[in-house]
């Protein structure tokens, strides 16, 4: 998949690296961050990424909110979202895709998990 | 004399009905002839296990493996390690052609793969004997050979296996290449 | 199982801040919550806080494996849960537990970052939470429990909400108990034709009833009747649904809850459903190694299947990619692909058990040994949770065994040898494990009498093993101690005693794949290594050609892969270098490393694949790559012995077979060293 900008949404910043470190590897490619909601949809606005990684739980606006503002966008309806979800829940997944991502990811995750997932979406 | 060559599926029938019948007369052996450098060798028909052409086998180089392996070829799922028994037996190099075959065969708990040039065929024979070894090519150590015995086209050389691939064979080849 | 690369000091560093700033902010809101939780004044956000802070350090600790940090947090999580819901009232007794859990917190970040030490107070903190969350405070566990079966409906997140809002969409919550036959080969219940039953609704949850699961000799293999509990949401009557379903409607129970407050039924602590605080139930199965083994062969198989299936897609899918059927395709193919990934999860989790199951055999035979040898001896264990196959604990067993035996028997001395020799009279073995690279490293440390290699390489002189100038480096110290011919022939009974059956162990471990080396100081102690490859069988590869070949290089230990041109590789006193953000990385030809092919068939540019070994990197140079993939590992040592640099092969999607770069081993060849004792070079093509 031709991966050359993506947004990592997640107000943790540990997360926002770790997700990063995991896919700055072999991708070479431009990452952005957004700790919530809102400055998310602003960073879309400037430049729609060509994967989005989203967490759920957030201030000002959450992972779900986030991802169903953006689908509500029909131009951004094929746009690639990951949620992420924790452990044991399976209602955020649930939540999470019917919010309209494209894949989920558990916390904690395996680097190759989400190669395996970008595997998948590079269509 | 030229020994008749074999197609596969008549060595893989002959196997098969081989194995099945019982050594039942008395002290009788059964091998798998081979040829090699013009000279034919046999093998106890226990340690073969199948036999399969040379031509449709990729061989996988694996470096630094042991000398005289060539590399390793997938068979079934497995890794099997293929020996070119004219290497090791110090003999020219030849083109390996339509006919060469490699015979798996299952030595002391491995299973390994022989490059020889044909098969000829399974044949039941009464005794080997270990006294009048005829003159061998240097490369093939006297400790190889278990005896001879005769078949109607001539001679064969019965290698024992387990001596040629056992541990300590398979250091001193290490050094051999030294 | 955190990634090595997770275990960066930067990565860890940047948690602990964050964490640090989650627990001021918890310690600050804590004290807020305790002014006002009497006054019933308590801002919205407040509660939210605490338990977002909890959530995210919880999340954040499961990526670095910090287990007590994680755990701690998690249970902190579920009284700020609680609260959210409205089940329970905040009271002094939690506010105590919750000071003290924040406390424990700190501490056990303490001991992560290696300023703490020892143990972290976090159990005790873990347990005084886990009393209060049990309590008898639970409202309305009872009027629940009573309206509830007693099989015990222990209701998820999910459930719980939907139920809430069921009202609100004219659903009501039912119960229902049916008996299904399970196709056991196909696995599906059948819960569409439940939830068409259903009108409306929607089924929320579905759990067997564990008395009624069968025998595991009694299972049919084909067909298997189970009784299962289903909390469902319809807007039809019992009846209704009844018929549906082909039961009667006394089935079927209505789901009373407590009072509107409640949102959750507590279990009733004497509910025959046995479950945790998680909601799963801790059943345990035993399971053949046998069906492991061939469970994990079958699962490499699939993956391989499903790499073959993804490589035929491609081209496929580029080149008709507008028809209807290839679409089609390609979205089975990547549900197919989702289901792979968690097959192989699982079953991955089901080899590997910690390896403290082992360890914990140890205390016992050393306390006897230390007994009847008079000495005192003490038994630590580090990384015990270090996890690996299961079948390769029971393999090594034996020689972890021996091991163990041989530092109490010939590496401690006794009390009174040790205080002359100024140590405490108690000694110390320390097993110690880790993982390293693609390896499970086991310790065996004494701080007993140690050897003297001086000694030894006289000996070994005297012996004619070895010449006078040969100085007596590691491997030939591990053969010379290890033969058992030089432990017969002599008289220095503490060599000899270390010596023997060590032997035996070696071959074992190299039939395993593994080595065993050892650092020794006279007097001081003795460390054994024992390094073995992690046997999971598959793994995530990138493939590389070089010299017309293609190899394998495993991802875990690739760092990074940069694009060179031929000029920025320079060589420096022998050796080649390239500068990598200012820093310079020592590079070789992989070709040249494994001595294949031949010499400068290569472009201008090439691909260098960063890679670490034991704390060496080096920049391995190819011509080209070839993406990456899932790869099953075979091994190649029954086959081939031990070959420098080649840790395994795989055998690719179109049957051929490549081979596996061991990244130690290369790295040793660069360095000049041989790996595992073996002479470089023995004849390659």
């Amino acid at each position: 998949m031709q991966l050359e900008d993506v947004l990592i949404v997640d107000d943790s910043k540990t997360m926002r690296m770790l997700v990063s470190f995991a896919l700055g590897k072999y991708w070479g490619c431009q990452i952005r961050e957004a700790a919530n909601g809102v400055e998310a949809l602003e960073r879309v606005s400037e430049r729609v990424p060509d994967l989005m990684v989203v967490d759920i739980n957030m201030p000002e606006m959450n992972g779900l909110e986030l991802i169903r503002t953006i689908r509500k966008d029909p131009d951004k309806k094929d746009l690639p979202i990951v949620v992420l979800t924790t452990e044991g829940s399976d209602e955020d997944i649930r939540k999470g895709m019917l919010a309209g991502a494209t894949e989920y990811l558990v916390k904690p995750f395996q680097p190759q998990k989400l190669h395996s997932i970008i595997d998948r979406l590079g269509d | 004399m030229m020994a008749k060559k074999r197609g596969i599926g008549a060595i893989d029938e002959s196997l098969e009905v081989a194995r099945e019948e019982e050594l039942s007369e008395g002290e009788t052996f059964q091998l798998v002839t081979l040829l090699l450098a013009g000279d034919e060798f046999g093998f106890h028909i226990d340690k073969v296990q199948e036999i399969i052409r040379y031509s449709a086998m990729r061989i996988t180089a694996i470096p630094n493996s042991p000398p005289f392996v060539e590399g390793v070829i997938n068979l079934r799922g497995r890794l099997v390690p293929v020996v070119d028994l004219r290497r090791r037996f110090g003999f020219d190099e030849e083109d390996l052609d339509q006919t060469s075959r490699i015979m798996i065969v299952a030595v002391g708990g491995r299973t390994l793969g022989l490059i020889v040039d044909a098969v000829v065929e399974v044949v039941r024979v009464a005794s080997i004997e270990v006294e009048k070894l005829p003159d061998l090519a240097a490369g093939v150590g006297t400790e190889f050979v278990e005896g001879v015995c005769r078949v109607s086209r001539g001679m064969v050389v019965v290698l024992d296996l387990d001596a040629m691939f056992s541990a300590e064979e398979t250091d001193a080849m290490g050094s051999l290449s030294e | 199982m955190a990634p090595e690369e997770f275990n960066d000091a930067g990565l860890v560093q940047e948690f602990l801040v964050e964490a640090d700033e989650y627990l001021r902010a918890l310690d600050d809101d804590l004290l807020t919550l305790e002014r006002v939780y009497g006054t019933g004044d308590v801002p919205e956000d407040l509660i939210e806080n605490m338990f977002r802070a909890t959530h995210t350090i919880k999340g954040l600790a499961a990526m670095f494996d910090f287990d007590d940090v994680k755990d701690l947090s998690h249970v902190m999580e579920s009284v700020f849960q609680t609260f959210r819901k409205g089940e329970r009232a905040v009271d002094e007794a939690c506010l105590e537990v919750l000071f003290a859990g924040v406390d424990a917190l700190r501490d056990a970040m303490a001991v992560v970052s290696g300023e703490g030490s020892g143990e972290s107070s976090a159990h005790e903190a873990i347990d005084a939470v886990t009393v209060w969350l049990e309590g008898e405070g639970a409202t309305g566990a009872t009027g629940a429990a009573g309206a509830v079966n007693a099989a015990g409906a222990d209701l998820g997140e999910y459930a719980a909400t939907r139920i809430a809002e069921a009202a609100a969409e004219g659903l009501r919550a039912v119960r229902l108990e049916l008996r299904w036959g399970i196709e056991l080969r196909l696995g599906t219940l059948k819960v569409a034709s439940l939830e068409r039953a259903l009108g409306r609704g929607e089924v929320l949850q579905i759990r067997p009833v564990i008395d009624t699961l069968p025998d595991i000799d009694r299972v049919d293999s084909e067909k298997t009747d189970v009784t299962f509990e289903v909390v469902a949401l319809s807007d039809l009557s019992d009846g209704e649904i009844g018929d549906q379903l082909g039961v009667s409607a006394s089935a079927i129970h209505a789901f009373e809850m407590g009072d509107a407050e409640t949102a959750v039924c507590r279990l009733a602590p004497d509910a025959t459903a046995v479950a945790n605080a998680s909601g799963g139930t801790q059943h345990i199965v035993r399971v053949d190694i046998e069906r492991l083994d061939s469970l994990m062969d079958l699962t490499g198989e699939i993956v391989t299947a499903r790499t073959r299936l993804e490589e035929l897609l491609g081209p496929m899918k580029a080149a008709h990619r507008k028809e209807e059927g290839v679409q089609e395709v390609a979205a089975a193919a990547k549900d197919l692909s989702r289901l792979v990934d968690g097959l192989q999860d699982q079953v991955m989790r089901l080899r590997m058990v910690p390896v403290k199951q082992l360890f914990s055999k140890f205390p016992r035979t050393v306390r006897d040994l230390a007994r009847r040898s008079g000495k005192e001896i003490q038994l630590t264990f580090e990384g015990e949770e270090t996890e690996l196959d299961k079948r390769l604990i029971e393999q090594i067993e034996d020689s972890l065994l021996h091991m163990v035996r041989n530092a109490c028997d010939h590496g401690i001395e006794s009390p009174e040898e040790r205080v002359a020799a100024g140590k405490p009279p108690q000694g110390t073995v320390a097993l110690a494990a880790g993982h390293e690279g693609n390896h499970i490293v086991i310790e065996i440390r004494d701080d007993g009498k140690g050897l003297d290699v001086g000694a030894i390489w006289s000996k070994a002189v005297e012996q004619g093993r070895i010449s006078e100038e040969q100085e007596l480096d590691d491997t030939l110290l591990v053969d010379t101690i290890m033969n058992s011919g030089f432990s017969t022939a002599e008289t220095i009974t503490d060599i000899s005693g270390r010596g023997v059956g060590l032997d035996v162990v070696r071959k074992k471990l190299s039939e395993l794949g593994g080595t065993i080396t050892f650092e020794t100081e006279f007097r001081a102690g003795t460390t054994f290594k024992l390094r073995l490859p992690l046997t999971l069988a598959i793994m995530s590869a990138l493939l590389v050609r070089e010299a017309d070949r293609t190899f394998a290089v495993p991802i875990a230990s690739v760092s990074e892969v940069l694009r060179v041109g031929r000029k920025e590789i320079r060589t420096i006193r022998g050796s080649s270098v390239m500068d990598v953000r200012g820093q310079a990385l020592t590079v070789a030809d992989l070709a040249e490393v494994l001595g294949v092919g031949d010499e400068a068939s290569r472009g201008d540019t090439s691909f260098v694949v960063v890679v670490s070994g034991i704390g060496h990197q080096l920049g391995l140079v190819v011509d080209s790559l070839h993406g990456q993939q899932q790869v099953v590992v075979k091994s190649l040592e029954e086959a081939l012995g031990q070959t420098d640099g080649i840790g395994g092969a795989t055998i690719l999607g179109d049957g051929s077979v490549v081979p596996i770069i061991d990244v130690d081993g290369v790295v040793d060849l660069v360095a000049g060293r041989s790996p595992r004792g073996n002479v470089v070079g023995g004849g390659v093509r």
